[in-house]
């Protein structure tokens, strides 16, 4: 998911360097101070989910869990995330500082969206939660690969052969991301539920 | 139970960090790692994404410091490729760049040291035959022949008792993450966080 430095065109870093601003100030707007904890644990998750490895066929995937971020944190997840992936790039090497602003948009748009999209069926409990809860994981990564063909587009190929070829690799990870989730929300609902309404409880 | 919000999830994420170090031990993620070094006559790259991970036909293309594309090619089952070092003027660097597949590249740039320019092949025996000769004042004299030969003889075993180091080398460079930037990441994010949390309680007070 993380694009290296010195592929994009300079149009395309500005816009993502921009929009990830924006997020991010939007994000720390939406930080309530009893859950800067939570939002920095759920930071270091997913620091630390990209060097989860699975192998998948001949290759391998790693866990991006961006649709988990999405739907507890919301907006907060755009500064838990662009922190941990600048920490990722500078402690790892993963994509880069130039890059960090279009990394952040590919998986930290995609974490809000799902907070829309898929919040609400959460919030209702029983079977539309654990159904809510594996869309988020798989629509997550969905349009975390879109975003991430988008932006290629500039580079070599055509929009349509970089996202066949990306998306190909990307959906046993969709249903990884999936299963991951909707586990990991299962037994937040019975531990701990007042995690998965904490973004609706700031901004109500 | 909901007294202290955040001893759960932090037990749910240290669950998770273990789950990772227990899954993710030997196998690191994208980055995508290049190496080059000269070999005799050739210039071998390596690519990998850390760890034993070779960069499998990764597109390999070798342009000079002013952009003028000198080979193109692709990498083998192993992550490497063999090509011709190219002539170059003494000054002159090379970077090699490999692509791994759509958001994944990788380069390295050889220096003119790391190439070897100043001894290019058709000038080295003139001037090591100035230098060994004071010393070989005292040896048996050699035949011009006889000193070609040998320092031929010596160059060949140099380059094959060099040729693991270089492999190494190149080992090294593709190391992932380790251990300690992983944990010194967490401690990053939950110092930053709480940083953040002890200045918001002081503005509370105030």
């Amino acid at each position: 998911m993380h694009i290296s430095e010195g592929i994009l065109t300079l149009p395309i870093l500005a816009e993502g360097g921009v929009l990830a601003i924006i997020g991010t100030a939007i994000g720390l707007k939406h930080i309530d101070t009893d859950h800067i904890i939570e939002t920095s644990l759920l930071s270091s998750a997913f620091f630390v989910a990209s060097l989860a490895h699975i192998p998948v066929g001949p290759g391998s995937v790693h866990l991006v869990l961006n649709g988990l971020v999405g739907i507890i944190l919301g907006w907060a997840s755009v500064p838990a995330i662009a922190i941990a992936l600048f920490l990722q790039a500078l402690l790892f090497g993963f994509g880069g500082l130039t890059v960090l602003g279009v990394n952040t948009v590919i998986m930290a748009g995609p974490a809000v969206a799902v907070y829309y999209l898929f919040g609400p069926m959460i919030r209702k409990g029983g079977r539309s939660r654990v159904l809510g809860a594996f869309c988020a994981g798989m629509v997550a990564i969905l349009l975390s690969t879109c975003l991430l063909a988008l932006a290629l587009v500039a580079t070599d190929r055509s929009f349509l052969d970089t996202a066949r070829l990306l998306l190909g690799a990307q959906i046993p990870l969709m249903l990884l991301e999936g299963v991951v989730t909707m586990f990991v929300v299962s037994f937040l609902a019975r531990v701990q539920p007042e995690l998965l309404n904490f973004a609706d409880r700031v901004h109500p | 139970m909901n007294s202290c919000p955040f001893l759960l999830s932090s037990k749910l994420f240290f669950l998770l960090i273990l789950w990772i170090l227990i899954t993710s031990a030997p196998a690191l993620a994208h980055h995508l790692s290049v190496f080059a070094y000269v070999s005799g006559g050739d210039i071998v790259v390596q690519a990998s994404f850390g760890h034993n991970r070779p960069v499998k036909g990764g597109e390999v293309s070798v342009k000079t410091g002013a952009g003028k594309l000198l080979f193109q090619g692709k990498t083998d089952g192993r992550g490497m490729l063999r090509f011709p070092r190219p002539q170059l003027p003494k000054n002159g660097t090379v970077k090699i760049t490999v692509s791994g597949g759509p958001g994944h590249q990788g380069s390295w740039t050889m220096t003119p040291a790391d190439l070897g320019n100043g001894m290019a092949e058709t000038e080295a025996p003139a001037e090591r035959k100035s230098a060994i000769q004071p010393a070989s004042h005292s040896s048996p004299a050699l035949s011009e022949e006889e000193q070609k030969y040998l320092s031929r003889l010596i160059s060949e075993a140099v380059a094959r008792e060099i040729e693991p180091l270089k492999a190494m080398m190149a080992r090294q460079m593709e190391s992932g993450p380790s251990l300690q930037n992983i944990i010194g990441g967490i401690g990053w994010l939950v110092g930053l966080g709480g940083l953040a949390a002890a200045w918001a309680s002081r503005k509370k007070q105030r």
